[in-house]
């Protein structure tokens, strides 16, 4: 399940499972929304079921799902918003979760198009069938990318949009679940 | 005016509601005549099979389409010899993605060997009176004109040979041969149309 790509990563691995972990990373290592420094940047295998859980066991008072993929223009086009959105509000308790929807042989793409825009925590990639991420997600949700879902801090969904939302759109949805958790 | 709320509704609300057809609903616009790349004419209500008609959502630039033209073809191959009519449409305006003109699409059909109409819907004017969301997306109707599959084409894009259900493969099979279908609704990743304004 917890596959990674980066270097540190690795390392933070390797010296878990010295340290007496089991040889696959424990689920729970990779569950927290402020990892250490160390752990940077990174993809993690998903599906769609804990995905969910990671967004219902999140220590945050909003929680941003957005679904991208390299080769989607309009994906890339919003993503730099997305990374502003996580700036601006992350201190008041927002938590970003990018999932790639990659093809397993776009993962090296992914971290490159992630490393070249700042991104230095986990980010996720799909893992099993689209149809069990989608119907997860959002049953409406067709499985256009880009997909954006804002949760509460109890993990209820609050709204979602398929296809490019301005920054504007995300930021005013954010801020209403952000004031409703006060 | 439909349109427009659809999209205010879209952009706005909490949980959008699911706008596409319904399963048993007519094929909107059938008759509606558009260009081939190659300058032919084509619609519905031309191709349609006495066993049924395939329409199909795609495009050039999607890397989801790309992954599955080679099966979309062979399933219109044997759509069609099996007397179940197919036209594919691109929807996309090349203003916003210039691979999904009509140079693309002649280069998309003669690679994959695309055996049906491929039409350039100008406007998007097909793909708003489907609802039609991503490419690819299948839309079939039986010999009566009511829809009875609608979704993806099969359950993995990137790998054929670790495909475990052949979503729309079957559903033609199913509808040629006079059976039920199965599973009439289906999804997967794809790439969001990029529609005229």
């Amino acid at each position: 399940m917890g596959r990674m790509r980066s270097q540190p990563i690795l390392i933070a691995l390797v010296a878990f499972s010295l340290a007496g972990g089991c040889t696959s990373p424990n689920w729970s290592v990779w569950q927290r929304w402020e990892p250490p420094a160390e752990a940077g940047l990174s993809l993690h295998p998903v599906s769609g079921g804990e995905l969910l859980e990671l967004v219902r066991s999140a220590d945050a008072s909003a929680v941003l799902v957005n679904v991208w993929a390299t080769w989607c223009t309009t994906c890339r086009e919003e993503f730099p918003d997305l990374l502003r959105l996580r700036r601006v509000y992350r201190e008041r308790g927002l938590a970003v979760v990018f999932l790639s929807g990659d093809f397993p042989s776009e993962e090296d793409a992914a971290l490159a198009f992630l490393h070249d825009l700042g991104v230095d925590f986990p980010t996720y990639l799909k893992s099993g069938k689209d149809m069990d991420l989608i119907e997860a997600l959002h049953q409406d949700w067709s499985g256009g990318l880009p997909a954006t879902f804002v949760y509460d801090s109890h993990g209820k969904l609050s709204e979602w949009w398929e296809g490019r939302v301005k920054y504007e759109v995300f930021a005013a949805a954010v801020e209403r679940v952000l004031d409703g958790a006060q | 005016m439909t349109i427009i709320v659809a999209a205010v509704l879209t952009s706005l609300v909490s949980v959008s509601p699911l706008l596409g057809l319904e399963i048993g609903a007519v094929a909107p616009m059938a008759e509606h005549v558009m260009l081939t790349p190659e300058g032919g004419e084509a619609s519905i209500e031309r191709v349609a099979g006495k066993r049924g008609t395939l329409v199909l959502f795609i495009c050039v630039h999607c890397p989801w389409v790309q992954k599955w033209s080679a099966r979309i073809a062979r399933i219109a191959d044997e759509a069609i010899a099996d007397g179940v009519g197919v036209l594919a449409a691109n929807s996309n305006d090349p203003g916003r993605v210039t691979q999904d003109g009509p140079d693309g699409m002649q280069r998309q059909i003669e690679r994959y060997g695309f055996a049906f109409p491929y039409a350039i819907d100008q406007g998007s004017r097909l793909a708003r009176a489907f609802d039609a969301r991503r490419t690819p997306e299948a839309f079939l109707f039986d010999a009566a004109g009511a829809l009875v599959y609608h979704g993806t084409i099969d359950d993995n894009a990137f790998d054929e040979k670790q495909v475990e259900e052949h979503f729309l493969r079957d559903a033609v099979r199913a509808l040629a041969a006079g059976n039920s279908i199965e599973q009439k609704k289906t999804k997967a990743l794809g790439c969001t149309l990029k529609l005229y304004d």
